[in-house]
């Protein structure tokens, strides 16, 4: 370290030796100033302190060559936050630089003041960048345009930005002649209204309209921001949104698959606000090859695909309705594409394609990759419950599986064969003796407790209930909490169903679960039951063996207010997660998808407000009005009732379906672990009331406050 | 918000060879960022799971905690780590804010292109010889997150590329480099420069498709796609605005343009009419929906495999379903599965004269189809367990050939991947059958360029199961 430290002091001697001795008469063409430049410019870039050449790098400023002066600026930029004091000494030479008769040095000065955001530079930027704005060059326009949102990020930055009317500026620049400009001056008013508690960006319908004229003549970067800025547009009238919506549709047939994902992210955001249901159709076949188009790019480009169009069917089923295809997966794709895939074809399976669905999935469970293996077969018990006619082959197809033995797949099986049972009551206890025969592979706590919630619901048609709990609890005191739990509520329902047969057993467990362990809330439920079978016996029979709410695979829809607003975050790394930005990144803001007169009835049922969903009985019409093609149409039962009459915690149902729920995965500020965590999510309705999936909307913030900018 | 905060450069070691500056963090949020790529990647290499495992697949999109040291961040900070791998170099590009992975995507393949165009090929080396021209095109590319200047055409204004420096440079003494071509940036065309001048004019074009395909058990084709593309090559001088009509346009269903092209024109009359980049660029790429039967597949091939303890045998058959055209380049590989120890096989086919090729275009590779005989040549490599068949050429008339063969593993049950990869090439020929009819040269030029138009369709990630 020391030997390192010692190294650079030398060397920055050396450097400044060289800087001082070049750069007179002789030194033609500054070759060796140059040279000497670059060797600092190296030093600075591998994170040598450099620092200690300020002097000698500042009177380089005065030279006129470009090719100097931006390794000089590059070294302003790097340094001159840290060296206050020296930094304004360089000040005059960017005031001669910002009049430069080059607009490339103009930009180059403007842009490199504009990166120190020091009061004394900015102060002096003031007069050069509102030149600089109004610059006969575009390069210099548009360099300055970005500028102010550069010097927004500052506190001394923005009052000078309020003081002087920059922004307006801006806002003018928004009419310029060039559209690269235009597309700058967006930019920095977007990132503007983002920063600030104060300013927030609003389109009216003819600004709007500019924007999208100036589309055409843009880089695919500008086109981006431009587009992006149209979230700011509030339709007041069908009208408003149908025609921008038709006029940016073009933007779908670009090559750059970012302009394409942020007009399908505009598109869908305006689709809240029309009526006209023949355009919605035509617009939802027009997004449809483009996002397949996604999966032909590079793995990185398909993976953000993807996880975007997970949400966008969510939304719009009929985007990509019969294109499960597409998203089959090959045994050569990354496996993080493929278990995205996985995921959309879940949700893109319907009765009428659920048999090839089904063969395509059964390949996949003789795969390698345990993970991907195990979604697969999780899938195909999730189609069994999405899609009642093909439960009977869903079955057959996982009973298939199980019978090659693979310790994995088998008790992958058997989790989802319980929620099967669970869907599908009394309809397939015929297999439970193919279940029974596979109770050795069993060692993962969540087909353990499967398997036994099975054994106990079961118990009076189970000839050896009692003995194969009894093997079981052998090892109660070693296994999962989960384990125990199913245990101790398995034990009781066998003593109601068959008295006799649990005699013995069942005081062992009560004993263990209420002496011995140390989980509390396997002692409260070992308790609860202890008393209430001593207490009444009656109300036990009653409550133990009560009927259960018939799962159903609507609740692992996302919210759809919840989606309109993921959905305005389409591309952005809030639709990679499947969490609202601001909940993961601090500096990130709620978006709300904003009400206005044009706002159609169903967009307007499940709208969230930064003061909370709608009110209203949005989730329970839902439920009713979403039916889902042939499935189930039981409506999202409010289960939480349900458990509590049956238990006093939540958390201990009699069932040992503590299987996860939405919240307790995803959940949480930074707990993007798990980003599949959904495909494993089967939410027994428990969201009923709670939690909207586990994603939080933010603390309420109003949005455009004192001033809101009206374009 | 759509910016990014900046770009690192890793060499193949994960040290950074390159890093912007991130002005609005502090000075240890590029390490936390190298930091945690490195390793998940090393965690990546290290698990077992992966079975094609010849790569680490990392998700290109990490996420970085514990930047924030700020004050209200508690846990709340992070951001999003978008990352590509170029030749063993991993370029990272931070995006803190909400923003869109695919633009730091596409600003990573963007900036890709143009250090290739400045540097040859992108390597640890010529990244370090050229750390000044980099730097300097990063500044020049990005302000502060934002792309500024991104066409190659007008970068190449702003900052000189390395060989016209470096003779620049060698004619000491000589100041020229001081005020390039007066207000370039005032161009009207944003991917055009001004004053382009060639002596020889020339425009090529390049139409390449490439078939997806996923093939069952039973040669049934479950999915496929075909992709196309063309690109171009233009040296012409001037303004050049250029009209190109297809033989039948209409198969191109799902395009994507470059931004040159004028897309009212191609809405109205289903023609290419726009006005080139100088140099390489990619005019437009398509989809078709001729979705593609069994029976239009080019190329068949019967693949059955069987597996035993410590082995298995395998059988493939090829069959050419293309009349008009040879089929080249046919690679057909699959992985055998971890513990993979030895292959024999036998490659028959047609015999044919040495020499005596249906293309009679230069190969690429040497040994194949030396011997004369039609079979192809076999390779089998122990390091990745990858068993590969080549075949130069085949067309309808020959006889089918052959690949069996069986192989040996330490394995009990040998897990070989569950689908062959199939490559080839088919010159001259399109599968969707998109013809370029016509260029018209107008605009501001007095020349007749030299037009050259090139077709070519392949295989792309085409799976045949067994």
């Amino acid at each position: 370290m020391a030997d390192a430290k010692l190294f650079t002091r030398g060397k920055v001697q050396e450097l400044r030796d060289e800087l001082r001795a070049s750069g007179d008469r002789r030194d033609k063409g500054f070759v060796r100033k140059k040279t000497a430049l670059k060797k600092v410019v190296a030093n600075m870039t591998m994170g040598n302190d450099m620092s200690a050449l300020f002097p000698e790098i500042t009177q380089c400023l005065a030279i006129q060559v470009l090719e100097i002066k931006k390794m000089v600026y590059l070294y302003l930029v790097n340094y001159g936050r840290s060296r206050p004091e020296e930094v304004t000494g360089a000040i005059s030479g960017f005031l001669t630089d910002c009049h430069d008769r080059n607009p490339l040095i103009r930009g180059l000065a403007i842009r490199t003041m504009s990166s120190i955001p020091l009061p004394p530079i900015i102060q002096a930027l003031i007069d050069p960048l509102r030149s600089g704005l109004e610059d006969q060059d575009p390069y210099v326009r548009k360099t300055s345009a970005l500028a102010v949102a550069k010097l927004y990020a500052s506190d001394f930055g923005k009052r000078i930005i309020d003081k002087e009317g920059f922004v307006a500026m801006l806002r003018d620049l928004l009419a310029d002649q060039n559209p690269t400009v235009v597309a700058n001056a967006v930019a920095s008013l977007v990132e503007i209204s983002d920063r600030s508690t104060d300013i927030s960006l609003r389109l009216n319908a003819t600004v709007a309209g500019k924007l999208v004229a100036a589309l055409g003549e843009c880089s695919e970067w500008g086109q981006v921001y431009i587009l992006d800025s149209l979230l700011s547009f509030v339709p007041t009238s069908h009208m408003d949104a149908e025609t921008l919506a038709e006029r940016i549709s073009v933007r779908l047939q670009h090559a750059n698959s970012a302009v394409v994902l942020t007009t399908i992210k505009v598109i869908m955001y305006l689709m809240n606000y029309m009526e006209d249901e023949v355009l919605i159709r035509a617009l939802e076949r027009k997004m449809g090859p483009p996002l397949v188009t996604l999966l032909s790019s590079g793995s990185e480009v398909q993976y953000v695909g993807l996880r975007n169009i997970l949400l966008i069917v969510q939304r719009r089923p009929a985007i990509l309705q019969n294109e499960v295809k597409v998203f089959f997966c090959k045994y050569n794709d990354p496996i993080y594409v493929k278990l995205a895939k996985l995921e959309i074809m879940y949700r893109l399976t319907r009765e009428d394609n659920v048999a090839e669905v089904l063969a395509e999935l059964k390949e996949y469970a003789s795969e390698v990759d345990v993970d991907f293996v195990r979604k697969a077969v999780r899938s195909i018990g999730r189609l069994a419950i999405k899609i009642a006619p093909a439960a009977d082959r869903c079955i057959q197809t996982l009973l298939g599986l199980m019978g090659t033995k693979i310790t994995y797949v088998v008790q992958e099986a058997i989790v989802v064969i319980k929620d099967i049972f669970r869907r599908y009551p009394n309809q397939y206890e015929s297999i439970i003796g193919i279940l029974c025969e596979n109770l050795d592979v069993l060692d993962e706590p969540e087909a353990k407790s499967a398997m036994i919630w099975i054994i106990g619901q079961y118990a009076d048609r189970i000839e050896n209930s009692d003995e194969l709990l009894e093997d079981f609890c052998f090892t109660f005191k070693e296994e999962a909490a989960e384990v125990q739990l199913a245990l101790l509520t398995a034990t009781v329902k066998l003593f109601i169903r068959r008295p006799t047969a649990a005699q013995e057993l069942l005081p062992k467990v009560l004993k263990l679960a209420t002496e011995e362990a140390e989980n509390p809330d396997l002692r409260d439920r070992g308790f609860m039951y202890w008393r209430l079978l001593t207490s009444n016996p009656a109300a036990a029979r009653e409550i133990v063996l009560s009927e259960r709410p018939v799962i159903s695979t609507e609740t692992d829809r996302m919210d759809k207010g919840m989606l309109d607003q993921l959905l305005l975050h389409t591309g952005t790394l809030g639709s990679i997660y499947h969490k609202n930005p601001n909940t993961f990144i601090r500096t990130a803001r709620a978006r709300y998808l904003p009400d206005s007169p044009a706002l159609n009835a169903s967009s307007k049922r499940h709208l969230i407000t930064p003061s909370g969903p709608a009110p209203a009985l949005a989730r329970l019409t839902i439920s009713t009005s979403s039916a889902n093609s042939g499935a189930l149409s039981t409506p999202t039962i409010p289960s939480r009732s349900a458990n509590m009459a049956s238990s006093p915690m939540p958390a201990a149902s009699p069932l040992p379906d503590a299987s996860p729920v939405n919240g307790m995965r995803g959940g949480g500020g930074g707990g993007v672990d798990d980003v599949y965590g959904d495909l494993a999510d089967l939410d027994f309705g428990a969201a009923g009331g709670g939690g909207r999936g586990g994603y939080e909307t933010d603390a309420p913030r109003p949005r455009g406050g004192a001033e809101d900018l009206l374009f | 918000m759509t910016r990014i905060d900046g770009i690192i450069i890793l060499d193949t070691n994960g040290k950074p060879l390159i890093s912007s500056h991130f002005p609005q963090h502090p000075p240890s949020y590029a390490t936390s960022h190298i930091d945690t790529f490195n390793h998940a990647l090393k965690v990546a290499q290290a698990s077992p799971s992966t079975s094609s495992s010849t790569k680490a697949e990392l998700e290109p999109i990490l996420w970085v905690n514990a930047l924030s040291r700020g004050a209200a961040g508690v846990g709340m900070g992070g951001a999003g780590l978008c990352h590509v791998e170029r030749e063993g170099l991993r370029f990272l590009v931070p995006v803190g804010r909400e923003l869109n992975p695919l633009f730091a995507f596409a600003f990573l393949d963007s900036f890709l292109e143009t250090l290739t165009e400045y540097l040859g090929e992108v390597t640890e080396a010529s990244i370090k010889e050229n750390f000044d021209i980099v730097y300097m095109l990063i500044e020049e590319m990005l302000d502060e997150g934002h792309p500024m200047t991104m066409e190659t055409n007008m970068l190449k204004e702003i900052v000189l590329p390395p060989t016209l420096m470096r003779k620049l440079l060698s004619a000491a003494g000589v100041s020229s480099i001081q005020s390039p071509a007066s207000a370039p940036f005032t161009a009207p065309i944003p991917w055009r420069k001004p004053n382009v001048r060639h002596s020889n004019n020339e425009i090529y074009f390049d139409v390449e498709e490439s078939l997806d395909a996923i093939i069952d058990r039973k040669g049934n084709l479950l999915s496929s796609s075909i992709t196309g593309r063309i690109n171009c090559n233009s040296r012409l001088s001037g303004n050049p605005d250029l009209l190109l009509n297809f033989g039948n346009a209409k198969v191109m269903t799902d395009c994507g343009f470059h931004p040159c092209i004028r897309y009212n024109r191609w809405e109205r009359d289903h023609v290419l009419s726009f006005i080139p980049p100088d140099g390489k660029f990619r005019l437009l790429e398509y989809q078709t929906d001729t979705s593609i039967g069994r029976a239009q597949l080019p190329l068949q091939l019967k693949a059955s495999m069987s597996i035993e303890d410590y082995g298995g045998k395998f059988s493939l058959t090829l069959t050419s379903r293309t009349n008009a055209r040879p089929i080249e380049d046919i690679v057909i590989s699959i992985h055998l599965g971890q513990g993979t120890s030895s292959v024999s096989a036998t490659a028959t086919g047609d015999k044919r004269m040495p020499g005596v090729n249906s293309g009679g275009l230069a190969r690429r590779e040497e040994n194949a189809a030396e011997g004369g005989v039609g079979g192809g040549t076999w390779e089998f490599d122990p390091h990745t367990q990858v068993l590969r068949w080549r075949l130069a050429s085949l067309t309808a008339t020959e006889r089918a050939p052959s690949l069996t063969g069986s192989f040996t593993s330490t394995a009990q049950h040998p897990v070989p991947s569950p689908s062959f990869d199939l490559a080839f090439l088919i010159q001259h020929q399109t599968f969707s059958g998109l013809r370029i009819d016509q260029l018209k040269v107008a605009g501001d030029v007095m020349y007749k360029p030299f037009k050259g138009v090139k077709v070519a369709s392949k295989a792309g990630r085409y799976e045949v199961r067994w």
